[in-house]
């Protein structure tokens, strides 16, 4: 039945997770969820303290998936233009021409997104909803696949410019990126040592695993999950529930609701699966709903955080009925 | 010192009133007090910053500090001549300092630097030049109490000046421009030489507006004292009265002169020489406006109700209830009202715990969730797995829908009744948020043996692909299944 029905495309995924949990040594979870995100076809928010190697992951991924890779350093002064690019005047052909930024890839790191003023934040989140730039009026498509991961850092937070409600919302997932534990940090340093990790984010020697063609591909057989009416019925119960829940000023939008089932679908193909069970929309609730929810100010001054909330939430919606 | 040419009215008065005099002094004389503290201590202060430099930045800071009380002596010498109607200019005090500025300078630098009355003590180092056991004894003299308040007042000036320093510096940092991108701890707490000096700066500016005032409020406190102890008022009232006498006097002795023939002229009536009694005399002069003038004050009191004669009702029904009187058992007040308030009150007191736990209802979760685990689950993953709901015979039950070909109905129906037993029999924690592979999960945690393990991912397997892949289960399985089952949980039945 479901275990090996999809036996190429979970092949696919399992190459894909093998190989960045070889480089990106002990963060499983994270890995997955970033996979996840990707055959859903969604935007990633990483959270965590520099030097876990977020820029490693993304570069692993991109060559993994044998696909562009590109990087924007997030700063204060930083302009919309200098992402999505601008006309020039070319003095020898005396015509103006576009030159396209840094956003026109497949894998895009904004690293440190949130210390860009809202306007250039903006200008990027455009490009996700859209995807595509408009330059001088011209609109320019972006290729397909396109993903893009954006970095923040929970601790410093002077100078930042914290992320507006709508604009999180457009990402699929907020990843929360913790410290290895201590074996995975011995055998972390150790393969830097032993030079099978370069210490300078150095992915060359990671082989393509799979060739351009099979992101869509992955995407494609997404499309074909089976999802239950309960289970999608679940999935926009657990939305709601926030919305009333206590110690919760704002609640998910419907776009969470939809969120939560496009991830379950990716979830349940990366297990092999070709249907939706409720375990797949628990598995990614959390990374879907924590960025969109705004805990009350009485809440927070209690201690309590997006996380225990979740739990709470987990335990207390139902389970779908058959 | 002559107190008839005092510039200012001398009274007994308290402390802040005597305070407020230094006030006085300091806006009647700021200009020459400032320019003294400038003249004696700008060129020290810089001196001292250049030659211990930055390294020593804070030994510079604390040196200027300690000498505090040489900068004050300048100030006081002006103050103590001024106060008489005597301005005594820069060269002069620059001239005389070695005669005034070392009278008890040791001492105030060394044993009495961290005195909190150094402001009230400085005149009696300075000006009355006593040393040894006299200074002692005269300190001694001059402390005795009421409390002249002079440590409260280097408390508060000791605020005030590090207070102004800091508001200094803040206003520094909201004028420096935004693109400076100042953080204000970092501003606060930089040890760069530029930042350096605007804190020292800062705070010598501060000094120029607070020292004066606070040699001029430590003075008054000292000339008050003096006042109460030696009557300088008393002293300077018999003066005056003494010399309007005088003039009067006179003005009587030239007038008899002028009239004197008009007088002889003229036929008089014999009359009596009137003789008073110098006691009067002196009673009357003493009781006079000039002597002693009369002051109103106006302000509140606490009523004593007891001495009145008269009784206060909240008064008494506080006393009532604190102490448990009873009704009627002395001449207490009507018990009504106070019974009534005290309902009220008790009232109160529950509305306001209602209101909590309505406020903060949803912490009580928590503690709901800590209790849970005690108390077997109803339903999982939506499915009903009370004992009650499920038929006596489970065996039977299934074999009748197989029967029926409802092979989906068989497998849901096994499925909730080995949860059931789970959850009941051997009491598996789980909740109405559980799935079927957290079930399973939760299984291998609390009951690892593999017969029931192996039973359990078998059914949950084929009840999932059932539930949520659409795909019919079949008959043969579902059997087999049912036969593990009753092995598993009720083997009586599997071996009839």
């Amino acid at each position: 039945m479901s275990e090996n029905e999809q036996p190429s495309h979970h092949d696919q995924a399992r190459r894909i997770e093998t190989a960045l949990n070889e480089v990106l040594v002990g963060q499983p979870r994270v890995v997955r969820q970033i996979l996840v995100a990707l055959v859903a076809g969604g935007h990633v928010l990483l959270e965590g303290v520099p030097g876990l190697g977020k820029t490693l992951l993304v570069r692993s991924l991109a060559r993994a998936l044998g696909l562009p890779f590109g990087r924007v350093q997030f700063t204060p002064d930083l302009m919309p233009t200098d992402i999505t690019g601008h006309t020039l005047y070319d003095a020898s052909t005396e015509r103006f021409r576009v030159r396209k930024g840094p956003v026109f890839t497949n894998m895009l790191l904004a690293d440190e997104i949130n210390r860009a003023p809202a306007k250039t934040q903006a200008a990027l989140l455009e490009v996700m909803q859209e995807r595509q730039v408009t330059i001088e009026g011209q609109a320019f498509a972006l290729t397909e696949p396109f993903m893009v991961m954006a970095t923040q850092n929970p601790i410093d937070q002077e100078g930042t410019y914290p992320l507006p409600e709508a604009e999180l919302d457009r990402f699929l997932f907020k990843v929360l990126i913790d410290y290895p534990d201590d074996r995975d940090e011995q055998e972390l340093t150790r393969l830097v040592l032993d030079g099978a990790i370069g210490s300078n984010l150095d992915v060359a020697g990671l082989e393509a695993v799979l060739d351009t063609d099979a992101v869509p591909e992955l995407r494609a057989e997404r499309d074909r999950i089976l999802v239950d009416d309960a289970v999608l019925d679940y999935a926009v119960r657990l939305a709601r529930t926030t919305r009333d829940l206590a110690g919760v000023e704002r609640g998910a939008s419907p776009r969470a609701s939809i969120a939560l089932v496009q991830a379950g679908r990716a979830h349940a193909l990366l297990e092999g699966r070709s249907f939706v069970t409720p375990d797949d929309i628990k598995a990614v609730a959390a990374p879907v709903l924590r960025h969109r929810m705004q805990l009350s100010a009485d809440a927070e001054i209690e201690g309590q955080t997006s996380e225990t909330v979740l739990e709470r939430l987990l335990e207390t919606v139902d389970a779908p009925r058959q | 010192m002559e107190l008839r040419n005092l510039q200012a009215r001398l009274t007994p008065r308290g402390p802040w009133q005597a305070m407020d005099l230094g006030t006085r002094m300091l806006r009647a004389w700021w200009r020459p007090l400032l320019l003294i503290w400038l003249t004696f201590t700008a060129v020290p202060f810089a001196v001292l910053f250049f030659w211990l430099g930055a390294e020593h930045f804070y030994w510079a800071l604390f040196l200027f500090w300690w000498l505090k009380p040489l900068w004050e002596r300048p100030l006081l010498a002006f103050c103590s001549r001024a106060l008489f109607g005597e301005y005594p200019g820069l060269l002069t005090l620059v001239r005389e300092l070695p005669r005034y500025g070392l009278n008890g300078l040791p001492a105030s630098l060394t044993l009495r630097r961290l005195s909190p009355s150094r402001s009230f003590n400085l005149p009696v180092f300075q000006l009355e030049g006593s040393r040894g056991d006299a200074l002692n004894r005269r300190l001694a003299v001059l402390h005795r109490p009421p409390s002249n308040r002079s440590g409260m007042l280097t408390i508060v000036m000791l605020h005030i000046e590090q207070g102004l320093t800091l508001g200094m510096l803040l206003l520094l940092y909201f004028l420096a421009p935004w693109q400076f991108n100042l953080e204000l701890s970092a501003w606060l707490m930089q040890q760069e030489v530029t930042h350096q000096w605007l804190q020292a700066v800062s705070w010598y500016l501060v000094l120029a507006l607070i020292e004066p005032l606070y040699v001029a409020c430590g003075f008054a406190l000292y000339l008050n004292r003096r006042s109460w102890l030696e009557g300088w008022d008393l002293e300077l009232g018999l003066r005056r009265i003494g010399e309007r006498r005088r003039r009067t006097g006179t003005g009587l002795a030239a007038a008899l002169v002028l009239t004197l023939p008009l007088l002889t002229a003229l036929p008089t009536e014999a009359k009596e020489t009137e003789k008073r009694d110098p006691q009067e005399e002196a009673i009357e002069i003493v009781a006079g406006p000039d002597f002693m003038p009369l002051e109103e004050r106006i302000g509140w009191r606490r009523r004593n109700w007891a001495e009145a004669g008269e009784s206060n009702f909240m008064e008494e029904f506080l006393r009532d209830w604190l102490s448990q009187r009873q009704p009627g058992e002395a001449q207490g007040p009507n018990p009504w009202p106070a019974r009534i308030a005290q309902g009220a009150l008790w009232g109160l007191v529950v509305a306001l715990v209602l209101w909590t736990l309505w406020h903060y209802r949803h912490w009580l979760p928590r503690f709901e969730r800590r209790r849970r685990p005690s108390r077997p689950a109803t339903h999982v993953a939506g499915l009903d797995i009370r004992p009650e709901s499920l038929p006596d015979d489970i065996g039977a039950a299934v074999r009748e829908h197989l029967g029926a070909n409802n092979a989906r109905s068989a497998l849901a129906l096994l499925y909730r009744a080995s949860l059931s037993r789970l959850v009941h029999a051997h009491a598996l924690p789980v909740h109405p948020g559980t799935t079927e592979n957290e079930c399973l999960t939760l299984l291998r945690q609390r009951r690892p043996e593999e017969p029931l393990l192996a039973f359990m991912g078998r059914l949950t397997r084929l009840w999932t692909a059932t539930a949520w892949a659409h795909q019919p289960a079949d008959g043969a399985d579902v059997q087999a299944c049912l036969a593990d089952w009753q092995a598993l949980f009720e083997p009586e039945a599997a071996d009839a």
